[in-house]
Formats: C-alpha cells, structure tokens, sequence
C-alpha cells in the first residue's frame, strides 16, 4: 500500500474518527503529520479543508493544488463545469 | 438525529461558488433542512373536479441548526450572520470580536454546508451553499450548556456533492456555571444583575421572498440581500430586590435604556463569550399572579437599538485557541 504524509493545518480541538481508524487516535495537533494510505489521505484532503497532502520531495514542484470548489451550475438541469475546477491533479479526486 | 450524524460548514469566498472541503464540523443538537418551494397554481375549468399537476416554481433551502456553543466552531457559524470578526491575541487565546456596525452587509461571507443523516445506508445528506444566517440566538439557563439556534437560509443546493468524512469539535462547551449578567442603567455603573438564564435574538431579516428578488428565466435566487437588523435581548430577573424595578420599567414612558454585557467565562482556561447590548428597553416584563407559583423570576425582554452615544448596537466576542476565522 503507498502510503503518503498529510498534515493538519486546522485549529486545536478537531478529532478525526477517520484517522482513528489508521491508528491515530485523539484529538489533531496543527502541523502534526500523519502517514497514511494513499486513498485515506485522499478521502481526508476532500472532506476537510485542514489536510493537505504534502508532496513528495521528487515531485514537489508538480504538486497537485489541494483546494477545489465547486462552481455554480448555470441551471440545476445542466451542470457545467467552470475552467477553474480543473486542476493539476484533480483526476485523482475519484474513488478508488 | 442520532449521534452518527453530522453537519458541515466552510466559508465560501464568493456568491456561487460552492466548498466542498469543510472547515468544521458544529455537533448539533437536531438539524432539519428544509426545500422551499413555490408552486405554481392556477385554477382552470376542466370539467371534472379533480386535481391537476402543478409545476414547482423559485425555490430555495432552509436549514435549522440547534446545538452547544463550541468554542472552536462556533465563531464559524456566528460569521454567516454578523460577518468576519476582528481577531487579535489576548493573552494566551485569542479574541474574536463581531460587530455588524463595522460589517458592510454584502461582505457577510456565504457559506457552504453539509448536513448528513447517517442512520440509513446510503446516508441521506444534503449539501447547501450561498447560504447565510438569517437569525441567530444564544441561551443559557440553569443546568443547561450555553446553546445556539441558527436559522440558514441558502440559494442553491447540490445534489451531486460527495459526503466528506466528519472531523469531531471537541472543544470546551461552556455552562450555566460559567453565566454572569452585567447591567448599566442610564450610562450608570455597570453591576451584576442575578438571573436566571440570558439570551438573545439576532435577525438580519433576509431577503428570501421570490416576490421581491426573483427573476425571470430562472428557478433560483441569484442573491440574498440582507436587510434590516433587529436584536431581542431577554433575561431573567432572579434578584427580589429588583423584581418591582424591572417589572415597573416596561411601563415607563420616557424608558431607560439599559446596557446589557452577558457573559459566560470559563474560570480555568479562560475562555469566553461576551454579548453586549449597548443599549436596548423593555417591551415585556410579565408578573402573572397564581395560586400555585411563587413569583422568584420574571422574564424581561428588551429590544435593542444602536446607541447614539457609542454608535454600536451589540457585538458578540468569542475568546478561543483559534487563531482567527478569515
């Protein structure tokens, strides 16, 4: 399994039951990393705004953008995606 | 709900962008999203006498959310309402002061919400965004949390957005323990005042009326003007002494203006919550009489108007861990 370092830039108090689950356990220290599996952090990066998957050393200046919005659609029936979404790394947003 | 559901919140950095990536998650008492739908009727002549279909018309999204204050998260929820605070150090925490009187009302951040109800599998959620509060209120009585009820109203939702995995606000809630009333009437010392619980109500009287912003082509609101503000402050008279006063004053007519700080501070960590009414007057102070009750409270309500000596109407302050809400 790959597994890649995500860190915690959010505010104190925060517990991730998700994180629980990989073995780590209480409550979130900012700038604390994790090593996690590659689609756990993935899960995590998407959920919450404080996880930031960090780069490898090799491909940090590649690194994907972790933030992502959603633009709205013109009308609800005919979703359209704006220029912005699409983002260096995005693709890897889907599910497993 | 049960304990496995959850909310979601993240400010949005503009009208129509929607963040999918949450920034806490408030725990909540109940939460109940609601759709808003007109529907468009039009009575005909048909020749019989049963129902035809009717085409929905605007719509947009309410959500109720009910919960205790936690100290982290809720200054996130508080934005959607009186708009960013002005955070700075204080001490070792820090401070969040909101001050609608600062707060151009079109840059009260929207924000994006998620709110899941996990019991059923596949989950049922619902994810809300260009939303706003439109009330907020805060309560505190005896043997209870310090509590918050926020009123959302949101423009648009999206039904394709994937359900992010919750991040538990494990922060300080703080109690009845922690409650204090301070009192100034007339610009007189400030003095505590005993009482049995304190609250407020604040409203920014959204414009949410299809009638008033609707436009032709499209089935959603494209903006939410805020409008007026209005605060109700309400208390507790607990204090015998003053029972009388307080009762006589919804009567008066030439009304003292009472100064209000209501506060709740946690004796260790230092952690605080402050509401001011600069000034405000009664309007309701009922003494019912009762065979069967001992009269030891009343119930004051006053409503509060911007101050002409201080130019302010009322700000809450927030003293947390969290560096700011930006």
């Amino acid at each position: 399994v790959t597994t890649v370092t995500v860190k915690y830039t959010g505010p104190p108090g925060q517990q991730v039951p998700l994180l629980a689950a990989h073995g780590h356990a209480g409550v979130c220290r900012p700038d604390e990393t994790y090593e996690l599996p590659e689609d756990v952090a993935e899960r995590l990066a998407r959920s919450s705004r404080w996880f930031r998957v960090m780069p490898a050393a090799s491909t940090a200046a590649a690194a994907p953008k972790r933030r992502r919005s959603r633009k709205a659609p013109a009308s609800p029936s005919a979703p359209e995606p704006a220029a912005e979404d699409v983002q260096a790394g995005d693709e890897e947003d889907t599910e497993p | 709900v049960s304990r496995i559901d959850y909310v979601g919140l993240a400010k949005q950095e503009e009208l129509g962008t929607a963040v999918t990536e949450m920034e806490y998650f408030p725990p909540q008492t109940e939460f109940s999203p609601t759709r808003n739908a007109e529907l468009l009727t039009l009575e005909e002549t048909l020749g019989d006498r049963f129902p035809e279909q009717k085409d929905p018309g605007t719509e947009f999204f309410e959500a109720n959310w009910a919960g205790a204050v936690h100290m982290a998260s809720f200054p996130r929820v508080a934005s959607a309402h009186f708009g960013a605070p002005d955070s700075g150090v204080d001490g070792d925490l820090n401070s969040h002061l909101f001050d609608p009187t600062l707060i151009d009302p079109n840059d009260i951040p929207f924000h994006s919400l998620i709110q899941a109800r996990k019991d059923p599998t596949p989950a049922i959620f619902d994810f809300l965004y260009d939303a706003l509060v439109n009330t907020l209120s805060m309560n505190v009585d005896v043997n209870t949390y310090l509590t918050y009820a926020a009123a959302w109203v949101a423009i648009s939702r999206d039904a394709d957005a994937e359900l992010p995995d919750v991040i538990r606000d494990t922060s300080r809630r703080l109690n009845f323990k922690h409650a204090r009333v301070y009192v100034s009437i007339n610009g007189g010392v400030e003095a505590e005042l005993k009482v049995g619980k304190w609250g407020f109500e604040s409203t920014n009287n959204l414009v949410s009326d299809p009638g008033e912003t609707g436009i032709l082509g499209s089935a959603h609101l494209d903006e939410l003007p805020v409008g007026n503000a209005g605060c109700t402050a309400t208390f507790t008279v607990r204090d015998k002494s003053q029972l009388s006063d307080y009762y006589l004053r919804a009567f008066q007519t030439e009304p003292d203006s009472i100064a209000l700080r209501m506060t709740a501070l946690h004796p260790v960590t230092l952690e605080k919550v402050e509401f001011k009414v600069y000034s405000c007057n009664e309007i309701d102070a009922p003494a019912p009489g009762s065979a069967t009750n001992v009269l030891r409270g009343i119930d004051i309500s006053a409503e509060a108007h911007k101050d002409t000596d201080t130019g302010k109407f009322v700000t809450l302050e927030l003293v947390n861990d969290v560096a700011a809400y930006a």
